[in-house]
């Protein structure tokens, strides 16, 4: 299975250059003088909710398709984009009440970003449920392309509710129209950190594909009563 | 098709249902015992000095229903499973949209009769003066009640046949109710507290577009959920 | 000059759980290819 091994070596290497991301954030960068060291979260903490969301919004375009083409490797990508985005949503999730504690003096407050990120989890965790729930592929996958699009429909209303109230999170900074109020060497610490990250979710989604593949391979075969939900 | 006979067809659909429910009446009756249990348990779950119950009321309102909905969602389809009565459902000469209305008719039927046996139980045990906004309050929960359950019916025609559905469908459909239990909820506060109409006009136009957008959705969507 | 927040604590947990949940899932994935991979 060439994507599997594929994806297992771009895997082995984001992760040798998270370790390069770790040493220059934690040696190399500045410190912020207002938030102190605890500002450095920062690097790990957008890029996860970056692909997080993306991830959600792949899962939704994938399903739409699905529903159209039929076709099952959309809905493979879809499943292994679903819990990719689940494992990021974890670390937004365990990363922002950490920032969150030294910087507003609580660990969790239900701003609009994290009631955001929390749907969000909450969504990926039944989309994934609802996977392991039907033993048919067929059927799995039409309901998981139905789920997906509703999921990607319901994530612009719970946008604009949380948004009424007012937030506490900080606004985006590096993504402004205007030029990015980072300092430079913030921001290309910041950047690498992203291209790590968006490498980490390539060679992760290869590898979850591949496992599809191959557990519809071992099902097809015959032999579909070995381990589940690698739906 | 000519939108009348979608109609007729759900129609037809939905009467099969509540004839069924009618004979029995096993369901509606846990349904509305259920809601009286719920406002039990908030009645000595509350420490009546601590807070007024004019505050809770839109709290214990939106969480007893929301319970209950979830609860009668799965009712649906459930009685599709005996004899592969859906089956037979599907091969009849109707179209898939209007079986989805159908149960869509029947279930927002059965909702709303629990609603009704709810909102004047809430308002006794808890003292509060629903009367006098009646009007507003029952096109909240209208409102309310048709965007969660045209998510929930969908979702219910997907899970009905996994082996933990109660379970399955609540944990799907819950994150979907929030966003119109949270307006609906935010509505009723300054309704029961005798504020004008105008200061919750933005809520209802919320809930209005959460039920055309998902209502739209789950018809495109529910032919997928059923066999081809 | 004002001070800056000593806050140190609170990164070094962050960037160990991060790095936890990153290898774990590597590790998971790892794991299931290989035994999805013995015949």
């Amino acid at each position: 299975m060439k994507l599997l091994r594929a994806g297992q070596w771009i895997t082995g290497l984001a992760l040798l250059l998270l370790a390069g991301v770790y040493v220059r954030a934690l040696a190399f960068t500045p410190v912020e003088r207002m938030q102190g060291l605890a500002q450095k979260i920062f690097y790990l903490h957008v890029p996860a909710a970056i692909w997080a969301e993306t991830a959600m919004i792949l899962v939704g375009i994938a399903s739409v398709f699905y529903l159209f083409l039929k076709d099952p490797r959309l809905d493979r990508f879809a499943a292994a984009s679903a819990e990719v985005g689940a494992v990021f949503a974890v670390i937004i999730l365990t990363t922002g009440p950490i920032w969150g504690k030294p910087i507003w003096g609580t660990w969790w407050s239900w701003d609009a970003r994290l009631t955001l990120t929390l749907f969000l989890f909450l969504l990926y965790m039944g989309y994934l449920l609802l996977r392991n729930a039907v033993s048919d592929p067929g059927e799995r996958a039409r309901f998981s392309a139905v789920l997906g699009i509703c999921g990607m429909v319901l994530v612009p209303f719970i946008h604009f509710s949380v948004y009424m109230f007012r937030t506490l999170h900080p606004m985006p900074i590096v993504l402004k129209p205007s030029s990015p109020s980072l300092p430079p060497a913030m921001l290309a610490t910041w950047l690498m950190s992203l291209g790590v990250f968006t490498l980490l979710y390539v060679g992760f989604v290869m590898q979850r594909y591949g496992l599809s593949y191959l557990r519809e391979q071992l099902e097809l075969a015959g032999d579909g009563g070995r381990g589940r939900g690698e739906g | 098709m000519r939108s009348p006979e979608l109609l007729r067809q759900a129609w037809a659909v939905a009467s099969k249902d509540l004839l069924i429910e009618f004979r029995s009446r096993t369901a509606i009756v846990s349904a509305a015992m259920f809601v009286i249990l719920v406002l039990l348990v908030f009645t000595f779950a509350r420490d009546p000095t601590a807070v007024a119950a004019i505050d809770l009321a839109p709290s214990i309102l939106w969480v007893t229903l929301t319970f209950a909905a979830v609860l009668a969602l799965n009712r649906a389809f459930q009685l599709e499973l005996e004899n592969q009565a859906l089956d037979g459902l599907l091969l009849a000469p109707i179209s898939r949209s209007s079986i989805y209305l159908g149960k869509l008719i029947a279930n927002l039927v059965f909702v709303g009769t629990v609603e009704l046996i709810g909102v004047p139980l809430l308002a006794l045990f808890f003292n509060v003066a629903v009367w006098p906004y009646a009007g507003p309050l029952a096109l909240v929960i209208a409102l309310a009640t048709l965007g969660f359950v045209s998510v929930g019916t969908l979702f219910s025609a997907m899970t009905v046949r996994t082996r933990v559905s109660d379970l399955l469908l609540a944990v799907l459909v819950l994150p979907f109710m929030i966003p119109p239990l949270m307006w609906a909820a935010r509505a009723t506060g300054p309704l029961l507290a005798g504020r004008p109409l105008s200061e919750i006009a933005g809520w209802l136009k919320m809930l209005a577009a959460y039920d055309i957008v998902f209502l739209a959705l789950a018809l495109f969507l529910f032919p997928a959920t059923v066999n081809e | 000059m004002e001070t800056v927040p000593q806050n140190g604590g609170f990164m070094i947990a962050a960037y160990i759980i991060t790095g936890a949940i990153l290898l774990g899932y590597a590790l998971s994935l790892y794991l299931r290819a290989r035994r999805s991979l013995r015949p």
